[in-house]
């Protein structure tokens, strides 16, 4: 009896071991800046007067450091950003309700709301909530309440939400929590040199995406990468498979709930929201009718930023996206240049 | 996708219970197990083999007042195959997708139990069709198989087989962690390397090679998972592999990889045919092609399976010069890496 209890023991004991190895390295297997932006929400640090919260989209276009020296002498507002690469609504308020709760609320937030554009890759809209980076870095309690609230949500479909592929039982996450760490406990000798990056100052840099103190651009400089020829036709085609916003849509009530949830949760603690879009390739109707669509849904101002450029900034933006919905350093440089005209008329 | 990890974390869960209980009844833990890790990540896919298996207990309850030799008793339980169906067309039928983890390998699993309850020849007492249940939900087993019957089950438990806790055991389930965790990996970021755009899974085919290396790993590494994991609960479980990378032929390669499933087909799928006179080549092309639509009903696994039937079928049966043994392993080899290619990552995948 005791001998056959021995040896799973020691099993149980170095998973255990694993587990607490991991979670103490958060050298999760998945994209640094992730772990980055997490180090962002939780730095020890007030809240900046200024905070983009997005999608790659706001990563690509907007240069904090670089709006921060184009306001410069006008208060010099404090500007972060917290960039999520492949989020969704739900991802984007979980992080953000973990910046709110450890620094405070900024004074101004500059929102792009989430939808999810492609079902075939990015699943339903708004979920699933359990991506492997939330279940990495995420607060459980926030997980389990956010996850709560995609299995109550009306359900379309006529078998109930447990069915889908996409569901994950609590007890399930709470497995899948373990076996990341566990992975990080792997993975920490080979992430180790980014993960002291993002938890030193490096992390304000890192979780902006990209570009970051690059802008403006010298006379010879690197713009960054261009849509490449070869590849735009079969880029084009799946641009053509993007989804419509269509937030009438029924499909879209859950998402469109999170995105409210959102904005409630940082004007409850004082902030402002603004929301805004970023410019797509080749789709000026269509994204100002967007614009249009959001401002109606949400009872708010949208900037829309290829409004306020000239013919000229709209031509070289056009010549500056290095696939169909992010820009180059080129762009980057012309988009932030326009969002700093627009919060310096805030500031007036 | 289920990650690795928290399969080992339901087995070492089960190896505890297992060992507070004085080492046991493994089947009863192991089964209770399996159906916890279903009822996690897959619940339909649960209440789908619950539900085969049930069939499977009608049908072999139904069946033992039939004449022995008769062929209702002998075809009738191969209507349980249909539920493998499940998984290609339910999306077509329920309008949305639900997980069928563990499905493709426990309907078979259940088959071959019922036909040998069937075959019984003392035939068979009402308390032995609960063998159906570990074959149905056996933890190890579940990811990636080997397919078995629950009757061999029943023999290792009459025998009161002890766990195997030697040294060869842990070492190759280390091998197997290692193949699955490191290498399978490994491999998968290094083809991804191999594309301009990483993000992107388009692989052409000269990462053929790759690719097959690095579905080998998980699949070698999963199977000795399940293997050597059952040995630490006293069930031996068939072989997956045998040093596939040995093949000498066509032939050669079939029973070496994939080795319970390859025996399978030729117990269940080639025997009976060649039986009621369909000839032998015809009856290995037609076990393979249900072996290839068994993965996954597309064309590319279609094609996968009837090349390797007609490959198998036609293959010269003795080559004997230096040469001729050289080139033998070399197209054996290519058509392998090929066709797994087009069953997995062609536009006909």
């Amino acid at each position: 009896m005791i001998l056959g209890i021995v040896r799973p023991l020691i099993a149980c004991a170095i998973l255990i071991g694993l587990v607490l190895a991991g979670r103490a390295a958060q050298t999760y297997n998945v994209d640094p800046i992730f772990y980055c932006a997490y180090g962002v929400a939780r730095a020890d640090a007030r809240a900046a007067d200024v905070l983009f919260v997005g999608n790659s989209q706001t990563g690509a276009s907007i240069d904090r450091a670089y709006i921060g020296d184009l306001l410069a002498g006008r208060g010099a507002p404090r500007i972060e950003k917290l960039a999520q690469i492949r989020s969704s609504a739900t991802t984007i308020r979980m992080l953000s309700a973990e910046y709110l709760r450890n620094r405070g609320a900024p004074r101004l937030v500059i929102l792009q709301p989430m939808f999810v554009r492609y079902t075939r890759t990015e699943g339903v809209p708004g979920e699933p909530v359990h991506s492997r980076e939330s279940i990495a870095y995420e607060g459980w309690d926030d997980l389990i309440r956010i996850r709560d609230e995609a299995v109550q949500a009306e359900n379309k479909g006529w078998l109930p939400r447990w069915a889908r592929d996409d569901y994950r039982s609590k007890a399930a996450l709470w497995i899948d929590r373990q076996s990341e760490q566990i992975i990080a406990a792997f993975t920490s000798l080979r992430r180790r040199a980014q993960a002291e990056r993002c938890r030193g100052e490096g992390k304000f840099a890192l979780a902006s995406h990209w570009p970051d103190r690059i802008l403006p651009l010298g006379q010879d400089a690197d713009a960054g990468p261009l849509w490449d020829e070869n590849d735009r036709q079969a880029r084009e085609r799946r641009f053509g498979e993007r989804l419509d916003l269509r937030t009438g849509e029924e499909w879209r009530a859950f998402e469109l709930d999170q995105n409210r949830a959102l904005i409630a949760a940082f004007e409850q603690a004082g902030s402002e929201v603004v929301l805004v879009t970023y410019p797509t390739f080749n789709r000026e109707g269509k994204d100002a009718a967007e614009v249009k669509e959001l401002s109606q849904v949400f009872g708010r101002e949208v900037i829309d930023l290829r409004a306020g450029l000239d013919a000229d900034e709209r031509r070289l933006l056009n010549q500056s996206y290095r696939d169909p919905v992010h820009v180059n350093f080129a762009g980057a440089q012309i988009l932030s240049e326009q969002m700093a005209e627009e919060l310096r008329g805030r500031s007036r | 996708m289920i990650n690795p990890f928290a399969h080992l974390i339901f087995l070492a869960g089960a190896w505890l219970v297992f060992g507070l209980v004085g080492q046991r009844r493994p089947e009863l833990v192991l089964t209770l197990f399996g159906a916890a890790f279903l009822a996690s990540y897959a619940p339909v896919a649960l209440l789908w083999i619950a539900l085969t298996a049930l069939e499977a207990c009608l049908v072999v309850m139904w069946l033992n007042g039939k004449p022995r030799g008769s062929d209702l008793r002998q075809y009738l339980p191969y209507v349980l195959l249909l539920n493998l169906l499940f998984v290609d067309l339910h999306p077509s039928i329920l309008l949305f997708s639900v997980d069928t983890l563990a499905i493709s390998f426990s309907t078979i699993r259940i088959f071959m139990t019922a036909k040998q309850l069937l075959a019984m020849r003392s035939g068979y007492s009402a308390r032995e069709l609960v063998w159906v249940w570990p074959a149905a939900f056996y933890l190890p087993a579940l990811i990636v198989g080997p397919v078995f019957s629950g009757m061999d089950l029943r023999k290792q438990s009459l025998a009161q087989e002890r766990p195997d806790n030697s040294a060869n055991t842990y070492r190759f389930l280390v091998a197997g962690l290692v193949c699955l965790l490191l290498v399978n990996p490994f491999l998968s970021d290094f083809a991804n390397r191999l594309t301009d755009r990483p993000q992107v899974m388009s692989p052409e085919p000269l990462r053929a090679p790759i690719l097959f290396a690095m579905l080998f790993a998980g699949f070698y590494g999963q199977s000795l998972v399940a293997e050597y994991s059952s040995r630490l609960f006293g069930r031996t479980l068939p072989y997956n592999f045998d040093r596939p990378w040995r093949a000498a032929n066509i032939r050669d390669f079939w029973q070496r990889w994939h080795r319970s499933m390859a025996n399978f087909v030729m117990q269940y799928i080639f025997l009976p045919m060649n039986m009621r006179g369909v000839g032998a080549q015809l009856a290995t092309i037609s076990a393979f092609a249900f072996m290839g639509l068994w993965h996954n009903l597309s064309a590319g696994y279609f094609i996968w399976g009837f090349t390797h039937g007609c490959l198998l079928a036609f293959w010269p049966r003795k080559v004997e010069s230096k040469a001729g043994k050289l080139a033998e392993r070399a197209m054996t080899w290519v058509a392998v890496i090929a066709l797994s290619y087009v069953a997995n990552y062609s536009w006909l995948a």
